[in-house]
């Protein structure tokens, strides 16, 4: 189970705007974002069918959006981070960032 | 969506259709005849445009494969490594357009979705209102030749 008072430190990963922690069933376990209901929808069925394709090799998906603030879906175990980056950074870097603090997140975790 | 069979004239629910010499056709689930199936003006445009489109995007290094998926009728063309067949591709089409149709009635503002696996991506563009061409390619983003030419695309087959 996640220590959902450490995972909110993700909005201090450089990039990170909002962000939502959901599992399958679009159940929330932690968020920091606007209408959260209707992202953990959007968050569990597409992180949902982006396992299907592409399995344990499914690294992250990106909905770029007219004004930049794109949206992007990480599979964390058997949970789905929704992220929305910041409008002034790089959508390969704010990846970047994020998969390393997930991978930080998760050593500590097994500590 | 249902259609009406030219020979028999029994109602079939339609979910895919072929080409026969280029023509597009759906087979009666009854009677087997090959009815003709008329695309709107629009996805007629695109379609044709879109032969193209595949021949330009192919020629770059990084474009892995490409095919054009239409909402109700699944894979349209493609110009895939031959170890995906058909029904890989109309598996991984829908999955992807449900993906994107959700964020598009709920975010309302969406260009485009990309989705990462392995070292792989698969850009997701829409076309018109019932046409997708998905792009597996190597590199996170697309050259800017390949952009620029699916702009155009869209640009041409919406007018």
């Amino acid at each position: 189970m996640f220590n959902i008072e450490r995972f909110a430190s993700i909005l201090n990963v450089p990039g990170v705007d909002q962000y939502i922690l959901v599992d399958r069933t679009a159940k929330i376990f932690a968020h920091a974002i606007t209408d959260p209901k209707k992202m953990a929808e959007i968050v569990s069925i597409c992180g949902v069918n982006s396992h299907i394709i592409g399995k344990t090799n499914f690294r992250y998906l990106i909905i770029s959006r007219k004004k930049h603030n794109n949206f992007f879906i990480f599979p964390v175990g058997k949970y789905h981070l929704g992220v929305i980056k910041q409008e002034n950074i790089d959508n390969s870097l704010l990846a970047e960032n994020v998969i390393r603090f997930l991978k930080d997140f998760l050593n500590r975790k097994h500590r | 969506m249902i259609l009406f069979c030219e020979d028999c004239g029994k109602k079939n629910l339609l979910n895919s259709i072929e080409f026969i010499a280029g023509k597009p056709v759906f087979r009666c689930s009854f009677c087997g005849y090959p009815s003709p199936y008329h695309f709107r003006p629009q996805e007629v445009r695109l379609i044709e445009k879109a032969d193209l489109f595949f021949k330009e995007a192919r020629s770059f290094p990084e474009t892995l494969g490409i095919f054009l998926y239409h909402k109700e009728l699944g894979v349209l063309k493609h110009d895939m490594p031959e170890i995906l067949k058909k029904a890989d591709l109309d598996f991984v089409g829908k999955n992807l357009m449900q993906s994107y149709m959700i964020n598009q009635s709920w975010l309302g503002d969406v260009t485009e979705m990309a989705l990462f696996v392995a070292d792989k991506h698969m850009v997701v563009k829409l076309m018109g209102d019932s046409l997708f061409i998905i792009i597996a390619c190597k590199s996170a983003i697309l050259p800017r030749t390949i952009s620029e030419k699916l702009f155009q695309l869209n640009a041409h087959g919406a007018s």
